[in-house]
């Protein structure tokens, strides 16, 4: 606490008029990426909404006036407006779409920070003075943001980046810009909706005390707040009392920052990906140990720049970065994504083009409040193997690693399919149910060993018989089971008779069908 | 239920739980390396599996799948807990060793196949890696030999045999000799005879180990 006020006291002195905040926000960013990728009509007339991991996180006019809201369930929303159309969302493609917007607005104004895909801060006390004036400056970069392809942008102007984003958001519909005056600021916010907290539970228990707006809790006692709510409660008092953290209050320290050196440079941005997520697993771990964590995080990458011509000018590396922000102190899955989302803009803007030469996460904003661990499970262990996996991936590939899921079928290969580690398992396949009853489906005991691409084995028989295997003799048998089905479609459809087959070296299960034999799988 | 889970002269230990509610354990250590070895079709894999079964209940395990063909299905009916294995790929012994390394540094139980032409001396940095971060390492390699020295336990199998079938019915009984080696089973060999999946250890087989008398 005494170091947050002396890095407010530094900044009141460099900065007489106090610290200011400028945020530049897009509305339903989602919508407008998931439009120009077309998996969303680009008539906007229609009800349209964006969901993430089946959560509505963006929705058109249209759609909010049919009731649907942000938060809400995609089937709840979609049984409130039958002719919602719904994409899903792409961090990674939104991101990569808000890249020149962000490129635009730091010419004007350096060290922007990115809390999300549509959703840029920036420190701009300093601009100000240089632009002549709030206003000056926030239309400025209004106009900036708006030629660099986001038309519907707002921008807003406050002490804090919450009150910041809230003038944005509120802006007039006419003059997308709001500039609020510092003293003025108590008065922006006290007639607002407790909602915009965006807590739902603190905000629900908020509405059931009688509070509904920020002036009512910012008038409570903040002991009071504090015994009631702890640290969460603590939080939204100081915002509604206008004491906002301001970015980057502290210098980052070098000495935390964890780097990878590519040599030779990566040029495949699914290797990137999980080399930058092996290393928001060193830096989480890092951060761990000295019991802090980071509100933002600079990414920073060198990359082989190519001439003119696309040919490689190796030796003389173009240098990139770009911090991005959050709420909430950024998780070890969180720092990962903003990395990959951010390497997956620039590659696709085309400015890594000979390939990473070395990649930097640089943590900044630290709190030593640390991260709130799971009750009930070992997160900690948890989070241990993730890196070493993490690990793992960026040395073999990202199928290296791997769950399982379970899941209905007949034969040895259909049981199961393999999920790489750290991404979320997409819903069972609705056509293998695995409480199916599924006729002709081998009895347990499951084969230990399945061989991915069944082989031709050699197999004597004698009168419909196995007799031997691979010249080893046959001890004991069961089957034939015959198996025919999906034969209304040509490449799915199979029609053989399995076999269970016994011979000194172990048991196998083999197939006959019209080729001959083949082994699938070893009972070891 | 029988806790899987149990101390002895001061030691964390874990059992295979037997499939009827029968004291008899097969009682292994639950931290060092154990190698586990035997003929192909002998029920490594399972016997492999089994050993993660009660251990993936408490946090995440690992399969090192040198071959790429472990079946989960087969684990689960080891009693693996799938939400908590993770399938390891890594088939060139060069990187075999890096990633089995990570693994020991993260992971508190790990099955692994070894290849061939994995170095010695990368085998018992290996092992040193296991011993100080007190992990659990069960090592099969395959169609190669482990240096002597380098386990802290060995579960040898000499062979397996299955319910005579004749063409009805469909494969499911079957028995596995093993023979317990080392200090994971506190130095005494046994012989006993187990039945996948879960194991089963047919007490009337198992001879008592050898006790010991000293200084009369």
């Amino acid at each position: 606490v005494r170091s947050e006020g002396r890095a407010l006291e530094a900044t009141r002195q460099r900065h007489p008029a106090g610290p200011r905040t400028l945020c530049v926000l897009v509305p339903e960013w989602p919508l407008e990426v998931a439009r120009q990728a077309g998996a969303l009509p680009s008539d906007p007339s229609g009800p349209a909404a964006v969901h993430r991991q089946g959560i509505i996180v963006a929705a058109s006019a249209e759609a909010r006036a049919e009731g649907v809201r942000l938060g809400q369930k995609r089937r709840e929303a979609e049984s409130i407006c039958p002719t919602l159309t719904v994409a899903e969302s792409d961090p990674g493609a939104e991101a990569t779409a808000f890249e020149p917007v962000a490129l635009a607005i730091e010419s004007l104004i350096p060290r922007l920070e990115i809390a999300e895909p549509g959703l840029a801060i920036v420190s701009a006390a300093g601009a100000l003075r240089y632009y002549g004036g709030a206003d000056a400056t926030a239309r400025a970069v209004h106009e900036a943001a708006r030629s660099a392809g986001a038309p519907t942008a707002r921008v807003g102007l406050a002490r804090g980046p919450f009150a910041a984003r809230l003038a944005a958001l509120y802006a007039p519909a006419n003059d997308p810009v709001l500039v609020l005056d510092p003293a003025a600021e108590p008065d922006f916010l006290t007639p607002l909706r407790v909602s915009v907290l965006e807590d739902p539970l603190l905000t629900t228990s908020l509405r059931r005390l009688g509070i509904h707006t920020l002036g009512e809790l910012a008038t409570l006692p903040r002991s009071a707040v504090v015994a009631r709510f702890g640290a969460v409660g603590l939080e939204a008092h100081r915002l509604a009392c206008g004491e906002d953290r301001l970015p980057s209050p502290r210098q980052p320290s070098d000495d935390l920052a964890v780097e990878m050196i590519f040599d030779p440079p990566l040029a495949d941005l699914e290797t990137t990906a999980f080399a930058a997520r092996s290393l928001a697993g060193t830096l989480t771990a890092t951060l761990e140990a000295q019991g802090l964590s980071a509100f933002a995080v600079k990414v920073e990458v060198e990359a082989e720049p190519a001439d003119s011509r696309g040919r490689l000018c190796p030796g003389s590396a173009d240098s990139l970065h770009r911090t991005w922000r959050s709420l909430d102190p950024l998780s070890e899955r969180a720092l990962a994504d903003r990395a990959r989302w951010q390497l997956t803009a620039w590659s696709e803007a085309g400015m890594l083009p000979g390939g990473l030469t070395r990649l930097q996460l640089t943590p900044l904003d630290l709190t030593g409040h640390g991260r709130q661990l799971s009750l009930f499970r070992d997160a900690a262990a948890e989070a241990e193997a993730g890196r070493s996996f993490a690990r793992i991936q960026a040395l073999l590939g990202p199928d290296s690693v791997r769950r399982a899921v379970l899941q209905g079928g007949r034969g040895p290969h259909d049981h199961f399919r393999y999920v790489r580690h750290g991404e979320p398992a997409s819903p069972a396949q609705r056509d293998r149910p695995c409480d199916a009853p599924w006729p002709g489906h081998l009895p347990p005991p499951a084969p230990a060993l399945v061989v991915p691409v069944p082989t031709r084995i050699d197999v004597r028989e004698k009168e419909g018989i196995p007799r031997s295997v691979s010249g080893e003799e046959v001890l004991s048998f069961a089957g034939p089971w015959r198996l025919r089905e999906a034969w209304w479609d040509s490449e799915r459809a199979r029609d053989l008779e399995w076999w269970q087959i016994v011979t000194a070296s172990g048991a196998r299960l083999v197939a006959r069908s019209g080729d001959g034999w083949t082994l699938h799988a070893l009972y070891d | 239920m029988i806790s899987p889970h149990f101390r002895w002269n001061g030691e964390q230990m874990f059992a295979i739980l037997t499939r009827v509610p029968s004291p008899s354990r097969l009682q292994l250590a639950e931290r060092g390396l154990l190698e586990v070895t035997g003929p192909p079709g002998s029920g490594v894999t399972s016997m492999l599996l089994a050993l993660l079964g009660p251990l993936s209940g408490e946090g995440p395990v690992a399969y090192l799948d040198v071959r790429g063909e472990v079946s989960p299905v087969a684990a689960a009916e080891a009693g693996c807990c799938l939400e908590h294995l993770v399938f390891v790929h890594a088939p060139h012994p060069d990187s075999w060793a890096k990633a089995l390394s990570y693994l020991i540094d993260g992971v508190r139980a790990i099955a692994a196949e070894a290849p061939r032409g994995v170095p010695a001396s990368a085998l018992r940095a290996l092992a040193g890696r296991v011993r100080a971060r007190r992990r659990f390492l069960a090592l099969t390699p395959l169609r190669w030999s482990l240096p002597a020295d380098l386990a802290n336990g060995r579960i040898v199998l000499l062979g397996s045999s299955w319910d005579v079938l004749q063409g009805r019915g469909a494969l499911s009984g079957r028995q596995i000799r093993v023979r317990l080696e080392g200090k994971l089973v506190h130095g005494s060999a046994l012989t006993a005879v187990v039945t996948p999946p879960l194991l089963e250890l047919a007490p009337e087989l198992v001879p008592a180990p050898e006790r010991r008398v000293v200084g009369r």
